[in-house]
């Protein structure tokens, strides 16, 4: 399933769902010529949204992605309050990781979401996506290989903007 | 080495080119590319 970002957050914006966009593909919205297989969001940990989110999850016929197999899920929002770490699904518009604790400085949704702001990614989907200061500084805690690896152009890209 | 590579090995031009663009341009510029790229993916 090749990913269709704009369909995911189209889906997550009809559920008033709250979130910050993160990640390789939050880099390629502002600008990062990099290739990510998957989009990275944050939720707020509210009930309501949590509530939200697995109705938008249901509606994107969400699975649970392990490394080699796709296992069928009863998502609600009791079960998402006990997701501590992440969660990688796949969905019918390709790849989507919720990430409860980011690496780096910014542990919350709330942290992510004060210094994100509003990105119109096409046919009237506007979603929040993180600063490239924040996904730098993301990529450089977690320290797995593809994050360093996409450090230079990143902070390339971060020259460029003068930020 | 293109003028426009730099000392870490980051193609300058590439990324004033996608700044240019706008955001959901750059939506399409991933998806296209990674239409490009499916027939290599192995799923890790």
């Amino acid at each position: 399933m090749t990913l269709d970002p704009r369909a995911i957050c189209r889906i997550l914006t009809d559920e008033r769902v709250e979130f910050v966009v993160i990640g390789g593909f939050a880099a390629v919205a502002r600008g990062a010529a990099v290739v990510t297989y998957d989009i990275d969001v944050i939720t707020a940990r509210a009930h309501t949204n949590l509530d939200r989110l697995a109705r938008a999850l249901r509606r994107m016929d969400a699975r649970l992605r392990t490394g080699s197999e796709v296992l069928p899920l009863d998502i609600n929002a009791d079960f998402l309050a006990q997701m501590q770490v992440s969660l990688n699904l796949t969905t019918e518009h390709g790849d989507l990781d919720l990430v409860f604790s980011p690496a780096g400085p910014k542990a919350s949704y709330e942290q992510w979401a004060d210094s994100a702001s509003g990105l119109d990614l096409g046919d009237a989907v506007v979603v929040e996506v993180a600063s490239l200061a924040d996904i730098i500084a993301s990529k450089r805690a977690a320290g797995r290989l593809k994050d360093l690896a996409a450090l230079p152009a990143l902070e390339a890209l971060q020259e460029e903007l003068g930020e | 080495m293109s003028a426009a590579v730099d000392t870490r090995g980051v193609d300058l031009g590439q990324i004033r080119a996608q700044l240019r663009l706008t955001p959901a341009q750059r939506v399409d510029w991933l998806i296209e590319a990674l239409r490009g790229l499916e027939p290599f993916r192995k799923r890790t």
